[in-house]
């Protein structure tokens, strides 16, 4: 059994099971995406509660830039479905761009115009326009209105883009590896900044990553994404008491057969022993497995679980 | 560069030569000069050695500025990480290249019946001239772009205006060494400029050569469309305007929409409107005011020429910003996609082709303005007046089937494009040259040739528009 037979069946079953969510700011289901015979998505689905802080964690090239901007509408999935506020992502109205902020992983818009430019010009489009806060934080980020876009190192690029989708006051901001190209000191001020957005204004904020001390230190919830497709969208306050990893001797794996309820990944150890990692719902009970006599089990640490589930 | 220094004196130039170029220059640079060296061969074989200088020169001109000028890198590199007894191998390996490329084929030739000082000083300033230009500042290219046009104008200056005596150059085989000599001390100038720029980092990146600018390829599309970042960031206003966003917003979203597009879409500023349409309006009153002059069709064909050869350049431009927005992410299709103030498609559509159509419509005007002008003081006849409508007509759907591609989400270099605009702007420039220079009727399988141009551009254009408006919105990627 491999992780992506696991991957298709767990997403067939939330497909099946759970239906869009109207009210949810971004719910999917199902999205797929091929980039030349390659799967970017792979049935991938996802829940976003109001006021909640997703961190959608995952390995290089798992997918999560294409299902941020599928989820976004900036790409048409070959199958499955977006929305945001029960809108279809590819129809948003002018009302839910209003409401959304969006910082990619490498801005690179309008990046012959100077900084301060750019922000006026973007404002224009926005009623809910904090100029004061765009001035305070330029002022506080030591960023020059009139220096030219592309002219900024990587790191400066990634916080005007922050302070041009923070200045329409967002109800849902969504951050594509934000971190990426900042210093500890900028991604330690970026991470306050979302905390405080998400903990006063009540904004709901995705954000993806692939540093798990980031996740940990603003999410509410955790995604983890391989292949294309989500495996586990958990809170991460209950992650600890919702998840095992069994090591099955090779004596019982033989004859192990199918799936272990809950089982998000599953690989082959040197001496034919089988390591898996499971999922219980809230309030459910552990599968026989996981008190079966030589079967040892552990909780793992967050980097430990996404190391287990994206290896 | 380790395993150079580990190699013996006599193999570290040639282990130089072929580290200073990626393999696809020298590939490309090989396969200009090998054919041009096998004409020259066989020319000279066939007894005609003076016949083989050109073919020849432009051989060892295209290995020296696409190839072997690439040995600056190495020797910017060289000083900057103090690597001991480079630069002096940096000299031995020009030194070899020279002999290699301009003394033992001179030698060829003289031996094949060529002068030998004519031979010698030929390729010897071939050599040294595709140095040069290889060397050069950037910002020079784009003007040396407009050298045609503007000895064009100052010869028809020249001669119509009483009292004005140009001065008259007529080229012979004895100024060649004076030529050679002349290129080699301005290469060696700009050798050692290059060197000391790179060293005090002054030069902008349109000071510098472009080998030294942007190092990885030869990127005049890059630089033209302004798909690459940095070459756009360095742009001086004067020179190539800059997209401005005063005055846009949603309350004028068309002007917002071409702010958001960009050069060559993007709304100019006062100044830069000025520099560009002053330009264009003193070439037209120049043209307009000037007496009519019998026996210029020559030049009326050049300009007339050059603004249609234009218009395919213009074409390739603006194809070319659309396709890099649509191979961009986290571009500018992601701000027009998700900005509010255009959500309903339909009205986004419009929108976009509005603002995309804008430039190219002025442009367009703009050069049939220049059209009529030359065409009436030249006296053509209805028919090719008619023909150069044809060719006008065609490079039009041509723009707008380069520009409707990207939006539809099709590549603009795709196969279907080739076959369909190649030969339309190879009939354009077959039209113009035919309607200004043939004193012949216009033929009809001219006449017939355009018809099944349009029928195609037609075709494809239809089939674009559908894929266009069938997207959910016009701003998605692929």
């Amino acid at each position: 059994m491999t992780v992506a037979t696991l991957g298709r069946a767990s997403t067939a079953l939330a497909a099946v099971a759970f239906p869009l969510d109207a009210s949810a700011p971004i719910s999917a289901r199902g999205l797929e995406k091929r980039y030349d015979g390659q799967a970017a998505l792979a049935g991938a689905s996802l829940d976003l509660a109001p006021g909640s802080v997703l961190g959608l964690i995952g390995r290089n090239g798992a997918g999560k830039s294409t299902l941020i901007r599928a989820l976004l509408g900036l790409i048409e999935p070959d199958a499955g479905e977006a929305r945001l506020w029960g809108r279809p992502a590819l129809q948003l109205d002018d009302d839910a761009k209003q409401r959304l902020g969006y910082v990619p992983q490498q801005p690179e818009a309008l990046s012959w115009l100077r900084v301060g430019d750019m922000l006026d010009f973007v404002g224009r489009f926005y009623p809910r326009w904090d100029q004061a806060f765009v001035d305070a934080t330029l002022a506080r980020w030591s960023l020059a209105r009139n220096k030219v876009l592309a002219r900024l190192s990587p790191g400066e690029r990634q916080r005007v883009a922050l302070i041009r989708a923070l200045a329409p006051r967002p109800e849902l901001l969504v951050l594509d590896e934000p971190a990426a190209a900042l210093d500890p000191v900028a991604r330690r001020e970026l991470l306050r900044e979302i905390a405080g957005r998400a903990g006063e204004s009540g904004t709901t904020v995705l954000f993806s990553t692939h540093i798990v001390s980031d996740l940990e230190r603003v999410a509410s919830h955790v995604a983890f994404m391989h292949g294309g497709r989500i495996l586990l969208q958990v809170e991460l306050d209950t992650l600890k008491e919702r998840h095992l990893r069994l090591r099955v001797p090779a004596s019982a794996a033989r004859q192990l057969a199918g799936l272990v309820p809950g089982e998000i990944a599953r690989r082959r150890l040197p001496d034919g022993a089988l390591s898996i990692v499971i999922v219980r719902a809230e309030g459910a009970a552990w599968p026989a497995l996981a008190g079966a006599p030589g079967v040892a089990s552990e909780v793992l640490s967050l980097e430990d679980l996404f190391v287990e589930v994206a290896e | 560069m380790n395993a150079a220094s580990t190699r013996s004196p006599a193999t570290l130039p040639a282990l130089l030569l072929a580290r200073s170029a990626a393999a696809w220059t020298r590939g490309v640079s090989l396969l200009m000069a090998v054919p041009l060296g096998a004409i020259a061969a066989v020319l000279a074989a066939r007894g005609k050695p003076d016949a083989a200088l050109l073919p020849a020169a432009f051989a060892v001109a295209a290995l020296w500025a696409m190839w072997f000028s690439r040995l600056l890198l190495l020797h910017i590199e060289a000083r900057q990480s103090r690597m001991p007894g480079l630069a002096h191998a940096i000299g031995t390996t020009l030194a070899g290249a020279g002999l290699a490329t301009v003394a033992l084929p001179a030698a060829a030739l003289a031996w094949a019946g060529a002068t030998p000082a004519l031979a010698s000083s030929a390729l010897a300033a071939a050599a040294l001239g595709g140095l040069l230009f290889a060397l050069l500042p950037t910002v020079l290219y784009l003007l040396l772009c407009f050298v045609p046009l503007l000895l064009s104008l100052l010869r028809m200056l020249g001669e119509r205006l009483p009292g004005v005596a140009l001065p008259h150059w007529q080229p012979h085989p004895d100024q060649l060494p004076w030529l050679a000599l002349v290129l080699a001390v301005l290469a060696a100038w700009r050798w050692q400029a290059c060197l000391r720029d790179a060293a005090s980092g002054t030069a902008g990146t349109w000071g510098q050569p472009m080998i030294a600018a942007q190092r990885h390829a030869w990127s005049w599309n890059a630089m033209l469309t302004g798909s690459s970042e940095h070459w756009r960031a360095n742009l001086p206003d004067w020179l190539w305007p800059a997209g401005q966003a005063a005055h846009s917003g949603p309350a004028r979203p068309v002007r917002a929409m071409r702010s958001l597009l960009g050069t060559p879409f993007a709304p100019l500023a006062g100044r830069q409107r000025l520099i560009q349409f002053g330009f264009g309006a003193l070439v037209l009153v120049f043209l307009i005011a000037a007496p009519a002059h019998a026996g210029h069709r020559a030049d009326i064909a050049g300009l007339a020429g050059g603004v249609l050869g234009g218009g395919a350049v213009l074409v390739l431009m603006y194809g070319q910003r659309l396709e890099a927005l649509r191979q961009r992410r986290s571009g500018e299709l992601d701000e027009l996609a998700l900005l509010p103030g255009w959500s309903e498609p339909a009205r986004a559509r419009g929108l976009l082709l509005r603002a995309v159509a804008w430039s190219p419509t002025l442009a367009a005007l703009a050069a049939v303005a220049v059209l009529l002008v030359v065409t009436t003081k030249a006296g053509l006849d209805g028919a090719r007046l008619g023909l150069l409508g044809l060719a006008v007509g065609g490079i039009v759907l041509t723009a707008a089937l380069a520009c409707l591609r990207p939006l539809a989400g099709q590549r603009l270099d795709g196969l279907r494009m080739l076959l369909v605009a190649g030969p339309g702007l190879l009939l354009a420039m077959v039209s113009v040259v035919f309607a200004l220079n043939m004193r012949a009727g216009v033929p009809l399988v001219l006449v017939g040739s355009w018809l099944v141009a349009y029928a195609a551009l037609g075709s494809a254009l239809f089939a674009t528009w559908r894929r266009f408006v069938a997207r959910a919105h016009p701003f998605l990627q692929q």
